[in-house]
């Protein structure tokens, strides 16, 4: 899920960029609470690290994201998260760019919202086991909606539609079993350890 | 709690097996490309200033530690070639003929463009910067707290 330098046209990483700093220094300003810092970093750094696990998926390889795990545990502060794990992704791994960091924090940034909206209503429900199930939702459709969006990025600049979906979507079918999974199970162990930690959880059963 | 430990242990193993399948694999970086070349020839050739040909020069290559590599005369073209081995970094070319004397550099060898650092180093630099943009992040809210602290005990105290 990371677009290199030098791949997308001007106005397309620039309009990303604009956008993103926009987003992620109006949720740090406004609305990130100072005491929420090592919970954000260590998520952070959750991120960055999940990106080295490789899993080989017929020619190409593809790596755990997380970008559901963070919106259910930050909330909207998953923006800026999202955004410092990728420069320092880009800066260390040389995975994505520096140009892209905007656009890439997007892909990433607007599913982990999204999760985070869909584990809040789901907390709402009454259903059973709701927290893995939930938890399990929107660690999977984060990935969906993040390639979805990659998908249409790598359209724009003109790659092989037919090339981009057995390439690059369906090979993420895979990550997207497996964060469901992960996440799921974490909802369920973390909110039977230390539930306040879940921002989506915290909103709805903690007030 | 024995039930959580036991998800608990569950998730390191989980972890680990993935980071253990993973590792090894020799497709593992799929995410970031990179470029590696090998020069196998290198054909100097040396010309006087009007651009003929300098044949019969002396040429010398040193290797990028400095030692004299190979030694020889350009032909009747005046090129000379030589073979570098894989050792990287920049080879030198010096050609003298009759008192003048030309050098040029060679990026020459193997080269892998890789930033030298492990991975396990750039893992830690990571998380060494998270903790250090967390650390002053808290630093800042807690001298802002105390700044506030101080100012409702000043405004309780002025009362």
């Amino acid at each position: 899920m990371h677009i290199s330098d030098g791949v997308l046209p001007a106005e397309l990483w620039i309009s990303g960029t604009v956008v993103a700093s926009a987003g992620v220094t109006y949720v740090l300003a406004k609305k990130t609470d100072a005491a929420e810092m090592p919970k954000l970093a260590v998520v952070t750094g959750a991120m960055f690290v999940a990106s080295l696990i490789h899993i080989p998926v017929g020619e190409t390889s593809i790596h755990l994201i997380l970008s559901g795990l963070a919106g259910i545990v930050l909330g909207l502060s998953a923006l800026p998260a999202i955004f410092v794990s990728l420069i320092l992704q880009a800066l260390l791994f040389q995975h994505g760019g520096l140009t892209t960091l905007g656009i890439n924090t997007l892909i990433m940034g607007m599913p982990a919202l999204m999760a985070y909206g869909l584990f809040w209503t789901g907390m709402k429900s009454n259903i059973a086991r709701k927290h893995a199930l939930f938890g399990g939702i929107a660690g999977g459709m984060a990935i969906c909606l993040g390639v979805c969006l990659l998908y249409l990025c790598l359209l724009t600049i003109g790659v092989d539609p037919e090339w981009l979906l057995l390439c690059v979507v369906v090979p993420h079918l895979v990550i997207v079993a497996i964060e469901a999974i992960i996440v799921g199970g974490f909802a369920e162990f973390v909110v039977k350890v230390k539930p306040e930690i879940l921002q989506g959880y915290r909103s709805v059963e903690l007030g | 709690m024995t039930k959580l430990t036991v998800i608990a242990t569950l998730v390191v193993v989980y972890f680990c097996f993935l980071l253990g399948i993973s590792i090894p694999v020799p497709i593992a970086e799929a995410h970031s490309i990179h470029i590696s070349y090998q020069v196998e020839e290198v054909e100097v050739g040396v010309y006087f200033g009007g651009g003929a040909a300098a044949q019969d020069t002396d040429v010398t290559v040193y290797d990028p530690d400095g030692n004299i590599y190979i030694t020889g005369k350009t032909d009747g073209n005046g090129k000379f070639s030589f073979e570098p081995s894989a050792r990287a970094g920049e080879w030198t070319v010096v050609a003298e003929h009759s008192g003048h004397r030309a050098e040029e550099t060679i990026i020459g060898g193997a080269q892998a463009e890789e930033n030298g650092m492990p991975l396990y180093a750039r893992v830690a630099a990571g998380l060494g910067y998270l903790v250090g943009i967390a650390g002053i992040a808290i630093g800042y809210a807690a001298w802002k707290n105390g700044r506030r602290a101080k100012e409702d005990d000043t405004v309780s105290r002025d009362r």
